[in-house]
C-alpha cells in the first residue's frame, strides 16, 4: 500500500442552508485531503463549517434545509456524493464512522449497549445479534473497556462521561472502519478523561490502521495527535499543511492569531492576545476574503478577490492575499 | 421494577381511601336531607322517614360509611330501582365499558400512533398537513355526531354492521371506532410531536452514523423513546373510556356502565351512582398505576428511581 495513498479527498465543496432569513453560506469553497492512517485535524470557530463539513462526508447533512452545490467528496478514489442512499447504509458504519461530542446524549437512553452495538454489527456483517455478542465485546475490550460483558448489559445512564464515549468509539469501531471522524469528541470531557480518550485515538490509528479526521476548535488537541491541520474560517479552509509547518511557519494571518491567543504557560500575561472583531454573519459574508475585517495584514485587493487555496510551497496551502512568511504573491 | 412496584401499590391504598370517602359522601354534599333528596319531590313526610330508616341515615357518618363499603361486597347495598345488589347491577355494565374500552383504545392507538410518526417523518408536507387536517377534525367533531354519521353509512347505507346493541363482535366495531377515532386524533398529535422532539436527538444522529436504515431507526431507536409521553395520553384516553362513554354507549345502544350512571342520577338511584363513582375512580387508579409501570418498561432510567 502505497503510505502517500490519500483516503479521503474534498475537492471545491459548497453547502449551503436555506434559512427563513436567507441563504447561509455555510461552505465556499473546501479543498483538503487526508492521508491514510494519518491524522487531519480540522480546527475553526464554532460556524465555521467543520461539522457541516463532517456531516457531508457521511451524507448525514439533512437536506432540506442544507444544499450541496458543487464539489466531489472522493473516498478511496469514489465520489460519496454520487452514492444512493443505500450504498451509503454500507459506508456508514463500516468504511466510515462518526464519534461525537456529548457522550451523554451520543447513546440511546432506553436500550442497553449491548442492543445498540449488536444491532450496528449484526446490520454490517450480516450475521444475527446473537452472534454480534463475541464482536461486540471484543471492541469493548478494543477501547480499554473494564469488565465488558457487565458493561454490555448497562444502560448509558449507569455510565461515566469517558466511559459512555469508550461506548461510543468501540461502537464506531465495531466493524473496523478505514475512517473515523470524530467531532470535538473530548469537548465535552474532564481533562483527564481527555487525555485517556486522545490516547485511544492514537493507539486505535498504530493498532487499525484508521484515519481520522479530528474536529476541534482546541490546538492543543491538534498539536498533540494530528499529522496534519486545516484551518478553516467562516465556510473557508485558509490554511492547510502538515502539523510542522503551521505551527512553526504559519501562512495566514488567521492561523497566525489562532497561535498567538493560545496563552504561553511560562509567562506571566496581563492581557490575552485575541482576534479583533468576531466571525461574520455567512448570510452575507464579506466580499473578497472572508477574513479581511479582522486582517491585520489587509491589502485593497482582499476587499475584492476570494483568495484561491494555493500551494504556496510543497504541502502548504493558504488561501490569503498577503500571507506571513513569504511576504506579498 | 419490584421496588417500584410495590411503592406504587402502597401509594394507591390512600388514593383509593380518598375516593371512596368522596363518593360516600356524596349524598351528604348535596344541600339538603339526604333522606329527603332520596324520596324526591313530593314525597309524603312519612316517606322520607321510611326511607330515612331504610337507608340507616341517622346513624353516625363513619358508621354509615362502613355499612356502605361492606354492603357493596356482601350484596346488602340494593339499588332502589330494581332491589337487586349493586354489584350485580354495576359488574356486567362495566364488563361491557371494558370491552368497548379495550377495542376502542386498540383501534386510537394503532390509527394514533401509525401517523403521528409519519407525520413527524413527512414533517412539512402535504402528507404531515393531511395528517394534521383529519386529526383537527377528529378532535373538533362532535362524538355523537361521528356516531350517526357511521352508522347511517355502515348500518343504512352498506348495511353491513347492525346499528346498536350488544351482540357479537360485530355490534363492537362501529361504537368503537367512533371512541377511537376521537382519541387517535389526540394520540396521533402527541406521537408527532414527541416523535419530532426525538428524531432531533444526538443519539439518532448516532443511529443514523452507524448506517443503520432510516427506517429501523425511526421505528425501533426513536418510537421506544417517542413513546414515553404517548402512553400518558393512551393512559389517560383509557381511564376516560371506562369512566363510561356515555355518548357513544347512547348513541348505539350500548349497555355500559356511562350509561348506567346517567340513568341512575335521572332516577335518583343514589347507591348505584355511588358505587358507580367509585368504581370508575378505583378503574383510573388502576389504568395510571399501569402506565406508571409501562414507563419503566420504556426507560430504565426511571426503573431505578
Amino acid at each position: 500500500m502505497n503510505n502517500d495513498e490519500k483516503i479521503l479527498e474534498i475537492k471545491n465543496l459548497k453547502v449551503y442552508f436555506d434559512t427563513e432569513e436567507g441563504t447561509v453560506k455555510a461552505l465556499e469553497n473546501v479543498n483538503l485531503f487526508l492521508k491514510r492512517s494519518e491524522i487531519l485535524g480540522v480546527i475553526g470557530e464554532t460556524g465555521s463549517g467543520k461539522s457541516v463539513t463532517a456531516y457531508t462526508i457521511t451524507r448525514l447533512l439533512p437536506q432540506p434545509p442544507g444544499r450541496i452545490l458543487n464539489g466531489k467528496v472522493l473516498f478511496n478514489g469514489e465520489d460519496l456524493l454520487q452514492k444512493s442512499e443505500d450504498e451509503m447504509l454500507n459506508i456508514r458504519g463500516r468504511q466510515i464512522s462518526m464519534i461525537f461530542q456529548e457522550p451523554m446524549t451520543a447513546l440511546n437512553p432506553v436500550f442497553t449497549v449491548q442492543e445498540q452495538m449488536t444491532d450496528v454489527i449484526s446490520h454490517h456483517e450480516k450475521i444475527s445479534k446473537k452472534q454480534a455478542i463475541p464482536k461486540a465485546i471484543r471492541a469493548l475490550e478494543l477501547v480499554k473497556i473494564p469488565d465488558p460483558e457487565l458493561v454490555m448489559k448497562k444502560y448509558p445512564h449507569e455510565l461515566s462521561g469517558g466511559m459512555r464515549q469508550r461506548v461510543m468509539i468501540a461502537l464506531a469501531l465495531s466493524c473496523e472502519p478505514e475512517l473515523l471522524i470524530a467531532d470535538e469528541p473530548t469537548t465535552a470531557l474532564d481533562v483527564t478523561v481527555q487525555a485517556q480518550i486522545l490516547a485511544l485515538i492514537l493507539e486505535m490509528r498504530e493498532r487499525l490502521g484508521l484515519s481520522v479526521i479530528l474536529i476541534t476548535h482546541n490546538f492543543g488537541i491538534v498539536a498533540e495527535i494530528c499529522d496534519s491541520v486545516a484551518v478553516m474560517y467562516a465556510g473557508n479552509i485558509v490554511e492547510f499543511s502538515s502539523i510542522f509547518n503551521v505551527f512553526e511557519n504559519p501562512l495566514h494571518p488567521y492561523t497566525d492569531g489562532l497561535l498567538k491567543a493560545i496563552p504561553p504557560l511560562d509567562e506571566d500575561v496581563e492581557n490575552l492576545n485575541v482576534i479583533p472583531g468576531v466571525v461574520p454573519n455567512l448570510i452575507s459574508p464579506p466580499s473578497g476574503c472572508r477574513f479581511h475585517p479582522r486582517c491585520y495584514r489587509k491589502l485593497d485587493v482582499c476587499e475584492k478577490e476570494i483568495p484561491e487555496l494555493i500551494e504556496l510551497s510543497p504541502g502548504h496551502f493558504v488561501a490569503c492575499h498577503n500571507p506571513l512568511g513569504g511576504g506579498s504573491k | 421494577m419490584k421496588n417500584l412496584l410495590i411503592r406504587r401499590l402502597l401509594l394507591a391504598i390512600p388514593i383509593l381511601f380518598g375516593v371512596s370517602v368522596l363518593s360516600f359522601l356524596l349524598l351528604h354534599l348535596i344541600p339538603g336531607d339526604p333522606a329527603r333528596i332520596i324520596a324526591g319531590i313530593g314525597a309524603s313526610p312519612e316517606d322520607v322517614e321510611v326511607i330515612r330508616k331504610e337507608f340507616n341515615l341517622d346513624a353516625p357518618l363513619y358508621v354509615q360509611y362502613i355499612s356502605f363499603i361492606t354492603g357493596l361486597f356482601n350484596g346488602n347495598l340494593k339499588s332502589i330501582n330494581t332491589q337487586d345488589a349493586v354489584i350485580k347491577e354495576i359488574v356486567p355494565r362495566f364488563i361491557n365499558t371494558f370491552q368497548l374500552s379495550l377495542f376502542s383504545i386498540f383501534v386510537s392507538s394503532l390509527i394514533g400512533i401509525t401517523f403521528g410518526i409519519i407525520a413527524a417523518v413527512k414533517r412539512n408536507t402535504w402528507i404531515d398537513n393531511l395528517v394534521m387536517g383529519f386529526s383537527l377534525f377528529g378532535i373538533s367533531m362532535p362524538i355523537f355526531w361521528l356516531g350517526i354519521i357511521l352508522m347511517l353509512i355502515f348500518s343504512l347505507y352498506l348495511d353491513i354492521l347492525p346499528p346498536g346493541g350488544k351482540g357479537g363482535l360485530q355490534h363492537l366495531i362501529l361504537p368503537g371506532i367512533t371512541l377511537g377515532i376521537a382519541s387517535a386524533a389526540i394520540v396521533a398529535r402527541m406521537t408527532r410531536a414527541s416523535m419530532l422532539q426525538v428524531l432531533n436527538q444526538d443519539y439518532i444522529r448516532t443511529a443514523l452514523s452507524t448506517g443503520l436504515p432510516k427506517r429501523k431507526v425511526i421505528v425501533k431507536y426513536a418510537l421506544k423513546n417517542a413513546l414515553i409521553p404517548v402512553v400518558t395520553v393512551v393512559g389517560l384516553q383509557f381511564g376516560y373510556m371506562l369512566g363510561g362513554a356515555v355518548l357513544t354507549e347512547s348513541v348505539f345502544g350500548w349497555p355500559g356502565l356511562g350509561r348506567l350512571i346517567v340513568d341512575s342520577i335521572f332516577t335518583r338511584d343514589y347507591p348505584v351512582v355511588q358505587s358507580g363513582i367509585l368504581l370508575i375512580a378505583f378503574v383510573f387508579v388502576l389504568v395510571n398505576l399501569g402506565v406508571d409501570l409501562l414507563y419503566a418498561v420504556l426507560d430504565p432510567r426511571i426503573r431505578r428511581r
